[in-house]
């Protein structure tokens, strides 16, 4: 007999909930985390209707929520997540809020990865900055930084000094499309360099915010040198869907 | 899980150390500062008691004290960047402020490059502040084993040095003085190969985290005949341990090995996130790096030359991939966590190509986490947390 679980993923930036019946999705809540990510979880897990159900929570704040089934990393969550949704893949690059990770997956199992966490360069935390000091929202990128704009090199990849270098170029009285090009590019060589320590194998397939954005998949793409697929339409559930059915699975739902 | 019962002895042992230190040197005995891959014997030979400023400014960091001992040295003009052990004992030095208590100043200090540059010019400040002579060991750097000119040209400095650390010490080295007190070494070091050897028997009784804690009489003792009677007690504690079954961890699900000098800041956490998800830490390249088989009392400066060459530091990186895999291979380990230390470069140049070449040679994923050994500002739970967990759920462990 199948019955509901839930997956709950507190990241730093947004809180989502999974609730799975028999392998599949039946409901997905996101919610920012912030102020307060002991509410957000509760709110999530109340609008996902998982308030009774079984849960394995993941994300930087997975030990906030109480009760729970089991708590696991994002990284074992997402690899189980990416397993379901595209079995093919063999490397999952993940643009979080406060990291950025490049994981080898195989049916579902972490094979090996590599994390971005002391350093903002190359996260999430860059391109809101960054969004900020150009005053172009993230929803908006796509529309600015189109295919035959050509970027502006941005030499910094340390945010502090990139958001100097990005104020520099503004007062220069350069093109803010151009600008916001040179900076996906920038972010996205960061995580390539991370991926080249576990070594990145075809397919590839991106996670995470910042996937839903064309423009950032596409300077993924050329920075990795291979071609790059988003897990549509929800990039930023994979890993909360991931925790769902690891509790399906423990729970033996 | 049981609690070992050495770890009151060792407690006892540290602070008789500490007390005879200070009631040696009120009683005129001389006091010599040596580096922990110093040769330690020829002062030992000569009468002085051993204190190691490394030793010392791990007990700063395990004590929470090495923040601000590093500050001050820091605010002298010092950068961040040197070793946390040199600013941390550097900062001791000048503040006066240890959790000894009182610092026992030195008659001289001995140093050898060996382990790393650095601790060159660290000792050759302690050498100027204390006012003491300062005897330093050139050692050269290798890729392969130790040629016979390496040897040589180290056995010459030895003897060299001896009659000269004989006159600022109370007794002359003698060889025969110098035979007793290698045979001793020898013996302390035989054991402890043993006492580590323990943590591959299933379940491991003792884990590293034991062992980075255990080592300080083989650091600080060695020689002496209560370094000898330490281990053996030990190693019989642990025999019965591991006949009983009794583990370090309850329920070991996985078996990994470490590379690079302890965490300080975060022993005891780091300890309970690895107890935590049933992980068990059965060797490393740190407590494991002296080599026993060189130390010979029959001709006791060859062997002093040998051993004192063929420390872990001063060899090439693929020395330490040798290292590493055979250390997988006979503790049974089904994967490495490296430290890279912001401390210790000679340490962490070169980790992530150790990585790849030692999971591609055995076949067991490694995971390089960042920290340091002594300054908590480089130190962070979370960041530890999210590589370790995901890491250790790879390999079936968890909570």
């Amino acid at each position: 007999m199948s019955r509901r679980v839930a997956g709950l993923d507190i990241g730093s930036t947004a809180t989502k909930c999974a609730v799975v019946e028999g392998g599949r999705l039946v409901q997905a809540v996101m919610l920012p985390s912030m102020p307060d990510m002991v509410a957000a979880a509760r709110e999530a897990l109340r609008q996902a209707g998982a308030e009774a159900l079984p849960v394995v929570t993941t994300g930087y704040g997975r030990a906030l929520h109480e009760p729970r089934l089991a708590q696991v990393s994002e990284i074992t969550a997402l690899a189980a997540g990416v397993g379901a949704l595209r079995p093919e893949a063999a490397t999952v690059v993940d643009i979080g809020g406060q990291d950025s990770k490049v994981v080898r997956v195989q049916g579902g199992k972490v094979l090996d990865f590599a994390m971005n966490d002391r350093c903002a360069a190359g996260t999430g935390r860059f391109l809101e900055v960054m969004s900020r000091v150009l005053n172009i929202p993230q929803d908006r990128f796509d529309e600015v930084s189109r295919p035959e704009v050509d970027p502006l090199p941005i030499s910094s990849t340390c945010t502090v000094f990139a958001e100097s270098e990005v104020v520099g170029l503004l007062s220069r009285r350069e093109p803010p499309d151009r600008i916001l090009k040179g900076v996906l590019t920038a972010v996205c060589s960061r995580v390539a360099a991370l991926g080249r320590q576990v070594g990145v194998a075809a397919p590839v397939v991106a996670t995470g915010g910042p996937a839903r954005s064309m423009a950032v998949i596409r300077a993924l793409s050329e920075a990795l040198g291979m071609e790059v697929l988003p897990i549509l339409p929800d990039p930023q559930g994979v890993t909360a869907f991931g925790a769902a059915l690891i509790c399906a699975q423990r729970a033996g739902a | 899980m049981r609690k070992l019962q050495h770890n009151a002895v060792l407690a006892r042992t540290i602070r008789n150390q500490v007390l005879w230190t200070r009631l040696g040197s009120r009683l005129g005995l001389p006091v010599a500062w040596v580096t922990s891959g110093s040769p330690v014997e020829l002062v030992l030979a000569a009468g002085f008691i051993p204190f190691y400023p490394e030793n010392h400014a791990a007990i700063c960091a395990a004590r929470e004290m090495s923040q601000g001992l590093a500050e001050h040295t820091e605010g002298r003009g010092y950068s961040r960047d040197l070793c946390s052990y040199a600013r941390v004992d550097l900062g001791a030095q000048w503040t006066g402020r240890t959790p000894l208590g009182r610092l026992v100043p030195p008659d001289l200090v001995l140093v050898s490059n060996n382990i790393c540059g650095t601790v060159q010019n660290w000792f050759r400040l302690t050498a100027e502040h204390f006012r003491v002579p300062m005897f330093f060991l050139d050692t050269p750097f290798h890729d392969g084993p130790p040629t016979d000119g390496d040897v040589a040209y180290v056995r010459e400095q030895l003897v060299a040095m001896a009659p000269e650390i004989s006159r600022v010490g109370w007794r002359r080295i003698t060889e025969d003085r110098l035979r007793k007190v290698t045979e001793r070494s020898r013996e302390a070091l035989e054991l402890w190969a043993r006492v580590l050897e323990t943590a591959s028997r299933r379940p491991a009784p003792f884990t590293s985290f034991d062992a980075f804690v255990h080592m300080a009489p083989i650091v600080s003792m060695r020689g002496t005949r209560r370094c000898v009677a330490y281990y053996r007690g030990l190693l019989e504690e642990l025999r019965r341990r591991a006949d009983r079954g009794d583990s370090a961890i309850p329920e070991e699900r996985a078996r990994v090995v470490w590379d690079n000098i302890a965490i300080w800041p975060a022993h005891k956490q780091l300890k309970k996130l690895f107890e935590r998800h049933r992980v068990a830490l059965v060797s490393d390249t740190y407590t494991s790096a002296w080599t026993v088989e060189h130390l010979d009392p029959k001709d006791p400066f060859t062997g002093l030359a040998k051993a004192y060459t063929d420390i872990l530091l001063i060899h090439g990186v693929a020395h330490r991939v040798e290292v590493l895999t055979r250390m997988i291979q006979r503790f049974g380990a089904q994967g490495f966590v490296l430290h890279s230390n912001r401390s210790c470069k000679r340490y962490s140049l070169g980790q992530y190509g150790v990585r790849q070449v030692v999971t591609a040679r055995t076949g067991v994923p490694g995971v390089v986490i960042e920290a340091d050994m002594a300054d908590p500002r480089a130190v962070s739970m979370e960041h530890l947390e999210q590589r370790l967990v995901p890491f250790f759920e790879s390999l079936g462990a968890g909570t």
